[in-house]
């Protein structure tokens, strides 16, 4: 169980994430959904431990997230992180030489669904096939937690299909997947709880199926209610 | 850990193969000035040799901040810093890669100088006589022999390393507490200058002559060198575990 | 699958598979794919495709073989049960449509034997 609890992050001039507090639980995938800028990122790496809170604290198990913590939870920034000199196997390998969770086996099946060589140098790859290499190399892992920022971003309607079969098939009882989007539609039927973040602020945790039957609203019609008119379409 | 040293090695290997081809040519140059009788080759071989030992000892140390810079400061920081290892781990292997590779290149220059300085003795014996005035001008500061060659680069080296630890320090400071703040970089400089002023007029301060120029001066300064060294480090790995957000 | 925004999702993929029992292409007492098989096939949730199991089994429309996994009903008189319901759902919807233009039943009725469309 991951829990948030009352956690602000401040910039110089700005607050990233103010007082959000909540609890997720396993066996479930989320869509983490905000516009640009609403403090998605800065949470999600507060809870890898890559950002420190200003206040509040991320409770993972009932401990507080730290060193051990990051051994079962698997962060995919939005931005390209691997270093230059990389090949899509030493990217790989560096995986497996630092998680226990990577499986290499996992990689390459992936890495052949998402058609990636891994002679390619990192560095050469479009952006497309960047964001399935992210994608593949952390979804190799048999991590506890997931948390993919942006996994969407930048890639064609086949291979966003691919990507949320490979969150599909890692899903399971005893792990939670935290996907972020701009792509309300996209996630809709793949996450079963979606997580509004609004001006920093938490604006609410929905759950899709009881949306319909309660509301009568899809995902993005309730995007759409919280964010304005304006902000539902943006991708 | 072993696995952190790996990737630090991975990082700069490169450069410290351009620093072996270029000492490599300048060997060359070197030798055959000296053995071809040419003084303009000996004379650039033994200058450049020289200086490249001095940069190039300076480049590894300069390399593996700018290498740290980049580690905090980038999204590569990512890779370090979301595996599971703490940022004692983290700096260690960067500081025991850059140490090992300071001293492995710094002992290998000294051992490489002392050698070409064997083979111009053993070539120009007692002809030469501007080496006897060398050997003279250095007898007149110590005993110029082979161990005190050594012992004086030990203390050398050991006061690069701890300019290294203190160039940490100052990179670390800028990307966490200072992060953001006005004059962030001016400040972080002063902080490095200010260290390094202040443990030099510490060492002045203590009751031993240490003479560098034999091996007991020489091996005593590295020695007192090694303590600042290993405070600045662990300061450092502590506010980066502490405070530092990447 | 696309889903439309006001239905549960469950709901639709139910009836989709009710369908397809209906129109022979899951064959009477065949093997349903697993849990998640079906989540990857329809791309649902995991937990979404466990509840499409479980309506599909209250309604009668499969069974569990312990420990073999699901499989479509073998009753027949269950497949015509889904059959007339799911076609009296159709034909309100048909009418409630055909009624807002204006068009009264024999005229529709008409219209149906007229139409030149596949059947």
């Amino acid at each position: 169980m991951l829990e948030s609890i009352e956690i602000t992050k401040k910039f110089v001039g700005k607050t990233a994430v103010d007082n959000i507090s909540m609890k997720l639980e396993s066996g479930h995938i989320y869509a983490l959904l905000g516009p640009n800028g609403s403090g998605k990122t800065t949470w999600m790496k507060m809870v890898t431990g890559l950002i420190k809170p200003t206040s509040g604290y991320i409770m993972y198990n009932g401990a507080p997230i730290g060193i051990p913590s990051r051994r079962e939870i698997a962060y995919m920034a939005t931005e390209p992180y691997f270093y230059d000199w990389m090949t899509i196997a030493d990217v790989g390998k560096y995986y497996q030489d630092f998680f226990e969770d990577f499986s290499m086996e996992k990689y390459h099946t992936l890495l052949g669904r998402m058609e990636l060589d891994t002679k390619m140098k990192t560095k050469n790859l479009s952006s497309g096939m960047m964001a399935k290499l992210k994608v593949a190399v952390t979804m190799a892992r048999n991590a506890k937690v997931f948390l993919l920022d942006e996994p969407l971003n930048g890639i064609d309607l086949i291979a966003r299909d691919e990507v949320m079969q490979a969150a599909i098939e890692n899903a399971a009882p005893d792990n939670m997947l935290i996907i972020s989007s701009h792509l309300v539609e996209e996630l809709e039927s793949v996450v079963d709880s979606a997580i509004f973040i609004k001006d920093a602020k938490l604006a609410g945790i929905y759950n899709i199926e009881e949306l319909r039957q309660n509301e009568g609203v899809s995902l993005a019609d309730k995007y759409r209610e919280v964010f304005g008119h304006a902000v539902g379409g943006e991708n | 850990m072993l696995n952190l040293i790996k990737y630090e090695m991975r990082k700069t290997w490169k450069i410290k193969a351009i620093l072996l081809v270029i000492t490599a040519v300048l060997q060359v140059v070197f030798l055959i000035g000296l053995y071809g009788e040419n003084e303009t080759a000996l004379g650039i071989g033994t200058g450049f040799l020289f200086m490249t030992a001095i940069v190039g000892v300076a480049v590894i140390g300069i390399y593996s901040i700018i290498l740290l810079r980049n580690d905090l400061n980038t999204k590569q920081s990512y890779m370090l810093f979301m595996t599971p290892n703490n940022s004692y781990k983290i700096l260690g292997a960067k500081a025991i890669e850059c140490g090992l590779s300071v001293w492995i290149i710094g002992l290998f220059f000294t051992a490489l100088g002392a050698l070409d300085g064997i083979l111009v003795l053993e070539k120009f014996n007692e002809l030469d006589s501007l080496f006897k005035i060398i050997k003279a001008m250095l007898a007149d500061i110590g005993e110029f022999t082979t161990p005190t060659l050594f012992s004086y680069a030990a203390a050398m080296l050991a006061s690069a390393l701890f300019s290294i630890a203190t160039a940490f320090f100052a990179v670390v400071l800028s990307a966490t507490l200072l992060n953001g703040k006005k004059y962030n970089g001016f400040i972080s400089v002063f902080v490095f200058f200010a260290i390094q002023i202040l443990v030099g007029y510490i060492f002045n301060k203590l009751p031993f002559d240490l003479d560098m120029v034999n091996v007991a001066g020489g091996l005593t300064t590295a020695g007192f060198y090694v303590i600042p060294t290993v405070i600045m480090f662990f300061i450092t790995a502590w506010i980066m575990d502490n405070k530092l957000s990447v | 699958m696309l889903y439309d925004s006001k239905t549960p999702i469950y709901l639709q993929v139910v009836n989709a598979i009710k369908a397809d029992i209906v129109n022979g292409k899951i064959q009477c007492g065949e093997k349903l794919p697993s849990g998640r098989e079906l989540a990857i096939k329809y791309t649902i949730n995991p937990n979404t495709s466990a509840r499409v199991y479980q309506e599909l089994e209250n309604q009668g429309a499969c069974f569990t073989r312990r420990g073999m996994g699901t499989y479509a009903t073998e009753d027949p008189m269950m497949i015509e049960k889904f059959k007339k319901e799911m076609a009296e759902t159709a034909l309100e919807e048909f009418l409630r449509s055909i009624k807002e233009l204006g068009i009264n039943k024999e005229e529709a009725i008409d219209m149906i034997k007229e139409h030149q469309g596949d059947w």
